[in-house]
């Protein structure tokens, strides 16, 4: 969710942080079946856990009711992302008692105590590869690291209503029109969370990649037709020192230069390299291949750097 | 790099020839450029380009005398009434002209939007809208 750019051109990160209810009692002590809430500006109930719950990896979900007539558009409003469909900004706020000391000592929880995965949405598949653990403070801070990149981050739930919320519902609780309750039933805190398993393993190209021939792109022409031969591979893959990716040049380009008699590899190199990456899944690489008509797709890491090879011989 | 957006306003790029001669007048700073973004509008062709940052001041003005405009101010504007302060926009600014104050409520720096639209869709409450 989140217009994201390219090449890391951003991140999102959703949730109010410290002020969430739910990472202020992970033990759900005060949480569950029954428990009044603030539930868009007006009195709602916690039903119990939301379809997502998953409370293992701390990331618990709720299932709520309210009142519509009660709710004012302040705190119940619509949204549109773009090219994700339509959703729904809700204001809830959850009172937690503090009922112990550990309560207390949960209730305290700051921002760079609450850590968080990154993970990379370009990556079309349901188990995307995470980059990092992260805390709520870095992500708040705007920036975040990534491998040296400063990287801007926001969020996409209002911070200002979260508190705008807290302050409401703590006004109620004073004034004495909010009651709290003890929930019938707290949210269990032990069950898992099951998605919809990929029955057949996806293969990527990192399980299959091999290492990759090397010329570098001051080397002559024999020194290429060399390494073909004593590596009997057909791709030579061109870089410079610092092994970034500058072409490739196949055994059928050597010999048609042969041929054509040209004795420059400059001239015979192909420049404009279709590349792969270790996380792309291995049916996509071979369409590339196909779809270029080409037989070897270089692996590059995010900076172009040649980490490996594959052919269209490892794909059989 | 840093990104400029260059409005060509109707009239200006008139057939092939005018458009070459608008990516020399970059290219004569013998820079490598990018192009993220090429639109066109009731205003005339917006082109959003990256470029190295010490460059910026020279290509601007070599612009400017064949009447390409840079950096138009103020092509969007903030809707109040609907912006909820989510701040999903701010991560796409490339020149923090949207940020938080310290109420992490919204602020909308005139001054430092250059244009690029980048945060027109990101909106998922339609609150910015362009000029």
């Amino acid at each position: 969710m989140g217009k994201l750019l390219p090449s890391f051109g951003n991140a999102h990160y959703a949730g109010a942080g410290c002020l969430n209810p739910l990472s202020n009692d992970p033990d759900y002590e005060t949480i569950g079946i029954g428990t009044r809430i603030f539930l868009g500006g007006g009195i709602g109930y916690v039903m119990g856990e939301g379809s997502q719950h998953n409370p293992r990896d701390r990331f618990g979900t709720l299932f709520l009711k309210g009142d519509l007539k009660q709710m004012s558009s302040e705190f119940l409003l619509g949204a549109c992302y773009e090219k994700y469909g339509t959703s729904m900004f809700v204001g809830v706020g959850v009172p937690i008692p503090i009922l112990n000391e550990g309560l207390a000592r949960k209730t305290s929880i700051r921002d760079e105590e609450l850590l968080t995965d990154v993970v990379d949405y370009g990556v079309p598949r349901r188990e995307r590869p995470k980059l990092k653990e992260i805390s709520y403070k870095e992500l708040k801070s705007g920036h975040i690291d990534l491998d040296g990149k400063k990287v801007k981050s926001s969020s996409l739930s209002s911070l200002f209503y979260a508190r705008k919320i807290a302050e409401i519902l703590k006004k109620w609780i004073e004034s004495g029109e909010f009651l709290l309750n003890p929930p019938a039933e707290t949210l269990p805190i032990n069950t898992l969370f099951k998605p919809m398993k990929q029955t057949s393993k996806l293969k990527f190209v990192k399980d299959i990649k091999r290492e990759a021939v090397i010329c570098f792109d001051d080397c002559d022409l024999k020194m290429v037709a060399k390494k073909i031969i004593n590596q009997s591979m057909n791709h030579i893959v061109i870089t410079n020192r610092e092994k970034i990716l500058m072409g490739i040049v196949t055994s059928f380009d050597v010999t048609k230069a042969i041929a054509e008699d040209k004795k420059d590899l400059n001239k015979i190199i192909t420049k404009k390299v279709i590349t792969t990456s270790n996380n792309e899944p291995i049916d996509v690489a071979a369409r590339k291949m196909k779809s270029n008509e080409i037989s070897a797709l270089p692996v590059v890491d995010e900076n172009n750097k040649v980490i490996g090879i594959i052919t269209s011989e490892e794909m059989m | 790099m840093t990104i400029i957006n260059v409005t060509l306003p109707f009239g200006v790029i008139k057939d092939i020839g005018d458009y070459s001669r608008f990516i020399n007048e970059i290219l004569k700073f013998n820079i490598t450029l990018n192009i993220l973004k090429l639109s066109t509008g009731s205003n005339g062709t917006n082109l959003l380009i990256d470029i190295p940052e010490n460059r910026i001041k020279s290509i601007t003005e070599s612009l400017k005398k064949i009447n390409i405009i840079v950096n138009k101010k103020g092509r969007v504007f903030i809707d109040d009434d609907k912006c909820i302060d989510c701040g999903a926009c701010i991560s796409l600014c490339p020149t923090d002209a949207l940020n938080f104050d310290i109420e992490e409520r919204l602020n909308f720096y005139f001054e430092k939007c250059i244009g690029c639209l980048l945060c027109l869709d990101s909106c998922p409450r339609f609150a910015i809208e362009e000029m």
